[in-house]
């Protein structure tokens, strides 16, 4: 388990050192610095480094370093998932996590660090739960007059009972007026296409993020149209209340119907769902957290429909000029978009002069950028089933000595709203409370690039 | 403070701020306390009070910190006042008091263990598993699991009943909770495969979790318990479920990626089915961290068939063109191993391969020269036509390995390269400053051309050698140029058999991990130990050893087999030696093989584990393979001694739920166990005998105790086996001794003696082929490691003491060698004792002159060396086999002296046993002294028997001896009382000894090093006991202690071992000889056809042994299966009773 936790800024001076067991000293925070942050080899070779005994594993975020230290042999995979989850705790406590935030909530971190790891145990990391007990300037006053007076009441009590229980991520007295739950599905396209066109990865990698604010302990249910849920009872596709609301909402979003399903081929839960059951009958069923969560991430492979089709040409002529075109097709509904498309075109290191011409309607402005070596493309909006065009001649400065290009590939970056990649929409999402109000639900679909890139 | 300003002088003040009613303040002065409280421990005691007010605050957060900061200020006076209220809060209301308190114990116990135990606060740990709140279960689970961890005699164990609730309560836990209670489950132990069907069917969910951690986990206590599945048909399904977590993981942060690539190569190894089809997901993005890319990297070459490596190779092609160098390397050579992996896509690859060389890309150049040499290798006369190509880089060439590579080319194929003796000629001119690697490679190349094209390469041989031999420092290169020039000066058809021989197929299978080692590691998914492929007791202190735990249930099935082409090495260095490996022999022609062992340490470890745990398995576990049909007598009810404890304990488990009932968290607190686990920490003693590490510091030790030259050679014996695993650059310790090879042949002309004359007696045939005795002889210097390692205890252990370990250890690399030729002689295990017999019968002692040659084929030997030899070395050679000759009488002599001048030890079993004599020292080493002699254990004290034999003209007198530090500290308790030794006379002289003289732990363990003064000199020989005379006469145990222990120890601390012809008229006279020899029989069963002896012995340092002898009643043979905590004495042990049991 760790041994200790230090954030560091990007010289590597410690801002933050926090140890937990008696065998590491605060020495070790040099150890670190001397071999990995200011290491002469640039390129970190792995982000676990080892000396002797005493491992170090690192992140690195913003300007900040954080590193945690262990003396034995711990599961990294949960070491690291710490550091992500103190990285998140950071984000949401100070809004962005950097050295200037660090420095100015000292007390507050070491506070956090004194409850989310006991004796180098990861405990309890549920921002909720933390902001009862462990506040910040602004709610202070009012939670202290609760921790110190209220000791009879008994609310205390309760925040230990929310620390330490079943639903460690909600508070069980929360109150909204208008009862709302907002729905966003969030799909990553990664696309590695070969030079000569063939794809030779495509995924999807889905996030479905959840804003909830409804009242009480609700119980939540959420469809989607996986492939095996339908497959099993194929009458549930368009029966349920909840879903003919949202069925009318996706009607109008692509040419997709309701009667498809996806394959998903693996997903990752929220802790507040309940796994058993989703196992024996692919139920997703929990109890939400307060505010926005991310409640699943889902990962298909098939029948991946790329939202851009990418054909690049690319010709040396001799040492000294290169010539590029680049045709992108929009492969979606003509009634959607996409925005902010940005297209690097990437560039030999001695490139000098690039002579661009960009042709279609609305085919946004293409720059070369010298420091990024690469011909960068703005589109503010790429509509459907559009055709745009890029053609470039660079020259190249000789060289003394001929140094291979490496050809890094072309790399999309794109947002499509009401578009999934996968064809995944939800069904229908469900909300019990013994009070049975009435709630209202939100979804929203965006496709955008993972890491799309073509090989040219 | 966090800049490491000491803040410790404002410790009175901060203390006084105790008392201030604020939560913030409160967690300031604790944190405060925490960082300096250690250094100024006299303050930390006045806030003692302060806590003490705390701990009883009302407010349970207050509780729980007071706590919690009291367990990090490791300061005695502080912890004595945790104590109490850590009782209470153990039991408070507040769950969240109680979790915190779990881990308070946790803390106490890192302080001081004992204290942990005396406050029965265990126990109360154990009562938290039963907790209803599950964040307090997770953390008692949590805190019992790292205690266990920790502590040498605590073990955790949890049955199917406890494992249930726990996997209840997993489903309620927070994330790092359900961590912690997975980590626990490896501690069960599935007694029948149903248990670990369940367990398996209910963790199965967490493998959606969105912690990686949990999902990381969850795949290691499936691959556990998976080892206990007794239906392939039930592991099918269960690896299916398995890939799609692992892809998923790779869509997190590159950190998280990278450990699951690196669980997924060990995965993949035991399960090869798993991810089939999921290849494109292992494809690189551009901007992946490099150690992600070089991850993904094996796992594409893992997971390429011949079906997908066209895919693959374009992929491997496209990196061949990045920017890293390491990843592009890495890329290339990946290239070369699909080559050798899958033979249809060889043509592919090398096409590749020739693409990138025209890239002229000089690293990438290098790389694929590299491996287009093992392409060459394996696919012999294939693609020779890309020579052409290759030699048009010649000049980019710089880096030693590429050069090595592209050398070798040239020499294999020396005779269709046109120019290559002058391409040869130019790679020459800078030998001197090329590196060893190269060099070899030179010197074997230009060698090769001298045979292919002699007039070609008279001009380069000369040189070569000259410098090999005369101006290279490096004893490897030295030696090769020595064994060259000799060759070629002596016979040079024979040179061309040997440089030019087939060479052994190359595989990749270099790649893949020894079972032991794999099985090992997948216990360890997720952890650092996966990352590093390393286990956790190589780079954590106190980390102790997982293996399988031992349960009818095990099975370790496997759904693709590995292939079998790995099977047979493995088992036969289980059957033939328990520490070394027939390893790759490194004979002069090889390049570094691929299959060349990456490190000789981890397998000498895995090898030692295999014979424990693996091949043997099912016969050593007595409880495993028993029938139990048939009347057992009454006092010899071992098996249901057994079965009725463990009935009481599913009764106490029965009883409701009663967690605290002790039976179900089992914590052994004996002391036998603390023993066990320290041994099973230090990696030595699972090396077995033969520990590698330990050689080159003995021989140092040995080079300082005793500084004669005699010994010099002696001292090498204990690394007889392992030397031979050692790749060629540490062969350190060997130029001495082959320096004293070249000027003096005696010891290894003994041992090639007795070699060839036991090989020659053991295939009964006296005519051999003048060829192969010269091979004999030559093949000793080409493996001189070989034969020294085999010269030691040839000379110094006689007939039958040369154990079976040592024997075919050391022969097996040079049959393996000569296998062609010579038809391996050699491998029969016994050629020794037949010969010594047949030596025997001819001789009597002292009467035949050294010089008489009384066997054919010792004769045959020298007439043979004589004709083959050419002028300029036959001198030497003759001389050699003059030596061989003589020594191999010798040693028949010293055979017959053993026999008939020894004590003779009575088949009676009113007589302890006594080892016969055997020669310790040498009268040809010495000026006539002959020293023979034993040790025995009479009545309670051991006793060195020996016999002074005076062969010199002069009589000799002034005795003095003095023992060497040895392993259990044996040294004389008395005077040597020899008198003088009048010439041609013998006197008979017993030294008493005891233990617990100075220790110094030698190899083997039971070695002693000797010196003996008199006025003929002084003379250093070492000789080994058998290790029962060290057994103490109290080693008798009782049933009860005896089923316990057997019980408790693991497989890895037992082995077993074959003894036959067992010399007894009845099982009665047997037990009394075991018993006069305190191997004291604890139970008695007789079957059929067959008796077991269940036998204790204790050994002096109190270390106990507890033996299953399975006898067949015609006393064929009895299987000997030991366990004890001294796991490194087993074999000796074992051997023991072997020559109790056969002896006269």
């Amino acid at each position: 388990m760790l041994s200790a936790v230090f954030i560091y800024n990007q010289k590597g001076e410690v801002l933050i050192s926090r140890l937990y067991r008696h065998d590491v000293k605060r020495s070790v925070a040099d150890v670190f610095r001397v071999h990995v942050i200011s290491s002469p080899t640039s390129v970190i070779r792995s982000p676990v480094t080892t000396l002797g005994s005493t491992s170090f594993y690192h992140i690195r975020y913003d300007n900040l370093w954080l590193c945690a230290v262990t003396k034995n042999n711990a599961s990294a995979a949960m070491v690291f998932e710490f550091l992500y989850r103190l990285l998140g705790l950071g984000v949401s406590y100070f809004g962005r996590f950097d050295e200037e935030s660090v420095k100015n909530n000292f007390v507050l971190i070491y506070e956090l660090l004194d409850e989310v790891l006991d004796f180098g145990y990861p405990q309890n990391i549920e921002v909720d739960t933390l902001k009862l007990y462990v506040t910040t300037e602004s709610v202070r006053s009012s939670a202290r007059g609760g921790l110190q007076s209220d000791v009879v009441t008994g609310i205390p009590h309760s925040i230990t009972m929310q620390a330490t229980g079943t639903t460690t991520w909600r508070r069980n007295d929360i109150v909204y007026k208008k009862n709302e739950a907002f729905v966003d599905v969030i799909e990553s396209v990664n696309l590695i296409m070969s030079a000569k066109g063939t794809v030779l990865r495509a995924d999807v990698q889905g996030q479905i993020v959840m804003r909830s604010f409804l009242s009480g302990m609700p119980e939540c249910k959420f469809g989607l149209n996986d492939k095996l849920v339908l497959d099993r009872d194929p009458a549930a596709g368009n029966t349920t209340v909840a879903s003919s609301q949202m069925g009318r909402r996706q009607g109008g979003m692509s040419g997709m119907g309701d009667g498809e399903s996806v394959e998903i081929a693996d997903c990752q839960f929220h802790q507040c769902v309940r796994l058993g059951r989703f196992d024996t009958d692919r139920t997703i069923s929990f109890i939400p957290p307060d505010g926005e969560f991310e409640l699943m991430r889902y990962r298909t492979t098939e029948n991946v429909n790329l939202p851009f089709k990418v054909l690049p040409v690319v010709r040396e002529m001799g040492k000294t000029r290169i010539e590029y075109e680049v045709l992108i097709k929009s492969n979606f509904s003509a009634k959607l978009s996409a925005t902010n498309m940005v297209v690097t075109i990437p560039t030999p290191p001695n490139a000098t002069k690039c002579r661009i011409k960009v042709t279609g309607s609305g085919a946004g402005k293409a720059k070369y950028n010298p420091e990024e070596n690469a011909i960068v493309w703005r589109i503010s909006r790429f509509q459907g089933l559009q055709e745009l065009a890029l053609t470039a001649v660079v020259d190249l400065t000789p060289m003394t000595k001929p140094v291979a290009w490496s050809r890094p590939p072309i790399a999309l970056d794109f947002q499509v709203l009401m578009f999934t990649a996968s064809g995944l929409l939800v069904r229908f999402l469900k909300v019990f409370e013994k009070s049975n109000y009435q709630s209202v639900k939100w979804v929203r679909y965006m496709t955008k690039a993972g890491s799309y890139e073509i090989r040219i | 403070m966090t800049m490491g300003n000491d803040m410790s002088p404002l410790f009175q003040e901060v203390i006084a701020c105790m008392g201030i009613p604020d939560l913030e303040v409160k967690k300031m002065v604790y944190l405060f306390l925490i960082n300096y409280a250690r250094a100024r421990a006299e303050i930390a005691n006045l806030a003692v009070n302060g806590f003490e007010d705390d701990v009883n605050d009302p407010n349970p957060l207050v509780r729980a910190m007071a706590i919690r900061t009291m367990g990090y200020i490791y300061v005695e006076r502080v912890i004595e006042s945790l104590i109490d209220p850590l009782r209470h809060c153990l039991r408070d209301r507040d769950p969240y008091v109680r979790k915190t308190a779990a881990m308070a114990v946790l803390k106490l116990s890192m302080f001081d263990r004992s204290l942990v135990e005396e406050e029965r606060f265990l126990d109360m740990l154990k009562d938290l598993l039963a907790d209803g709140n599950p964040s307090v279960v997770a953390n008692a689970v949590a805190a019992l699991t790292e205690i266990s961890e920790r502590s040498p005699h605590i073990k955790l164990k949890l049955n199917m009943k406890i494992a249930n609730k726990l996997i209840t309560a997993l489903n309620e836990c927070n994330e790092w909770g359900q961590i912690y209670i997975l980590e626990s489950l490896m501690y069960v132990v599935p007694q029948d495969s149903s248990d670990a069907e369940t367990i398996m069917e209910r963790i199965m969910p967490r493998l959606q979790h969105g912690n990686s951690g949990v999902v990381l986990v969850a795949i290691k206590v499936i691959a556990y318990m998976m080892n206990y599945v007794s239906q392939v048909d039930t592991l099918e399904p269960i690896l299916r479920k398995l890939s799609p977590p692992l892809v998923t993981l790779l869509a997190s942060g590159p950190e998280v990626q990278y450990i699951t690539l690196r669980n997924i190569q060990l995965l993949l190894q035991r399960w090869p089915t798993i991810l089939q089809n999921q290849l494109r997901a292992f494809f690189c993005k551009y901007d992946d961290p490099i150690y992600v890319k070089l991850a993904k990297l094996e796992v594409i070459l893992s997971l390429t068939t011949e079906e997908n490596a066209r895919v693959v190779l374009t992929e491997l092609a496209e990196y061949a063109t990045e920017i890293d160098v390491d990843f592009v390397r890495k890329a290339v050579r990946s290239i070369g191993r699909i080559a050798i992996k899958i033979e249809l896509a060889a043509d592919r690859c090398v096409r590749a391969l020739l693409d990138l060389i025209q890239t002229k890309v000089n690293y990438v150049v290098q790389e694929a020269i590299v491996v287009i040499r093992d392409i060459f290798r394996k696919y012999p006369n294939r693609y020779e036509s890309i020579i052409g190509t290759l030699c048009e880089n010649l000049d980019s060439l710089d880096e030693p390995e590429a050069r090595a590579a592209m050398i070798w080319i040239i020499g294999q194929y020396a005779d269709r390269i046109d120019n290559s003796d002058v391409v040869l000629g130019t790679f020459l001119e800078s030998f001197l400053d090329d590196t060893a690697e190269v060099q070899l490679a030179l010197l074997t190349a230009i060698v090769k051309l001298f045979i292919m094209r002699p007039t070609a390469g008279q001009d380069l041989v000369p040189k070569v050698l000259k410098w090999a031999t005369e101006d290279v420092d490096s004893p490897d290169i030295r030696d090769r140029g020595f064994i060259y020039w000799r060759l070629l000066s002596t016979d040079p058809e024979m040179a061309r058999t040997v440089v030019l021989s087939d060479k052994p197929e190359i595989t990749a299978e270099g790649e893949r991990l020894d079972m032991p080692l794999l099985e090992e590691l997948l216990l360890q998914v997720g952890t650092l130990s996966s990352i590093y492929r390393k286990p956790p007791s190589t780079f954590i202190p106190f980390a102790k050893k997982r293996f399988l735990g031992m349960s009818p249930a095990l099975t370790r099935l496997t759904i693709a087999a590995p292939p079998v082409s790995r099977l047979p090495r493995t088992i036969s260095s289980a059957m033939s030696q328990p520490a070394a490996k027939p390893a790759t022999p490194q004979a002069p022609d090889m390049p570094p093989a691929l299959a060349t062992p990456r490190s000789s340490n981890t397998q000498l470890t895995s090898s030692a584990l295999d014979i424990s745990s693996g091949a043997v398995g099912g016969m050593s576990n007595p409880y495993i393979n028993d029938y139990t049909p048939g009347p057992m007598a009454g006092n010899d009810a071992v098996l249901i001694d057994l079965m009725s404890m463990e009935d009481d304990e599913d009764a106490v488990d029965g009883g409701g739920a009663a967690i605290n009932s002790g039976g179900m968290v089992g914590f052994n607190a004996n002391f036998g166990m603390s023993g066990m686990n320290l041994a099973s920490m230090d990696p030595s003693s699972i090396a077995g005998a033969a520990s590698q590490s330990s050689m080159p510091s003995s021989q140092q030790v040995l080079n300082s105790a005793f500084d004669a030259a005699g010994l010099d050679a002696l001292s090498n014996m204990p690394t007889s086996a392992s030397s031979l695993n050692r790749p060629s650059s540490n062969r350190s310790p060997m130029p001495d001794l082959m320096r004293q090879f070249t000027s003096s042949f005696d010891l290894s002309g003994a041992s090639s003696g007795v070699l060839s004359g036991g090989s020659q007696t053991a295939n009964g045939s006296s005519q051999l082929d003048p060829f192969q005795q010269q091979q004999t002889a030559f093949q000793q210097r080409q493996l001189q490691s070989a034969a020294f390692s085999l010269s030691a205890p040839a000379t110094s252990v006689s007939g039958g003491h040369l154990g079976p370990s040592a024997f075919p250890a050391a022969l097996s690399p040079t049959s393996t060698f000569f296998g062609a030729n010579s038809a391996s002689p050699f491998n029969n295990p016994a050629p020794f004792s037949p010969l010594a017999q047949s030596h025997n019968s001819n001789l009597t002692p002292n009467s035949a002159p050294p010089a008489i040659r009384n066997t054919e084929s010792s004769s045959t030997l020298t007439a043979t060396s004589h004709t083959t030899s050419k002028p300029d070395n036959s001198a030497a050679l003759s001389r050699e086999v003059d030596e061989l000759a003589a020594k191999m009488y010798n040693t028949g002599m010293l055979n017959s002296f053993s026999n008939n001048g020894g004590y003779t030890a009575n088949a009676s079993a009113t007589v302890p046993y006594v080892p016969s004599q055997k020669v310790l020292l040498d009268a040809a080493q010495t000026q006539g002294l002959e020293i023979l002699g034993t040790f025995a254990r009479r009545n309670g004290s051991i006793q060195m028997e020996m016999s002074f034999v005076n062969k010199s003209g002069m009589s000799i007198g002034d005795f003095a001896i003095q023992f060497n530090k040895n392993t259990y500290g044996i040294t004389p308790s008395g005077s040597l009382n020899a008198g003088t030794v009048m010439p041609m006379s013998s006197v008979e002289v017993g030294l008493p000894l005891v233990t617990g003289g100075p220790t110094m732990e030698m190899q083997p363990l039971t070695n002693i090093q000797i010196a003996v003064k008199c006025t003929a000199g002084i003379f250093y020989f070492q000789t080994q006991y058998s290790l029962h005379i060290l057994l103490e006469e109290s080693g008798q145990s009782d049933q009860g202690m005896f089923l316990r222990m057997w019980k408790d120890m693991p497989e890895n601390m037992q082995s077993s071992h074959t003894a036959q012809n067992l010399r007894f008229a009845s099982m009665e006279d047997m037990r009394n000889k075991l018993n006069m020899n305190s191997v004291f029989t604890v139970a008695q069963r007789s079957f059929g056809n067959a008796t077991h002896f269940y036998t204790s012995s204790k050994l002096c340092d109190g270390s106990m042994f507890y033996s299953e002898i399975k006898v067949a009643n015609n006393f064929q043979a009895a299987i000997i299966v030991t366990k004890s905590i001294n796991t490194r004495l087993i074999p000796l042990y074992q051997k023991a009773i072997e020559d109790i049991c056969t002896a006269f």
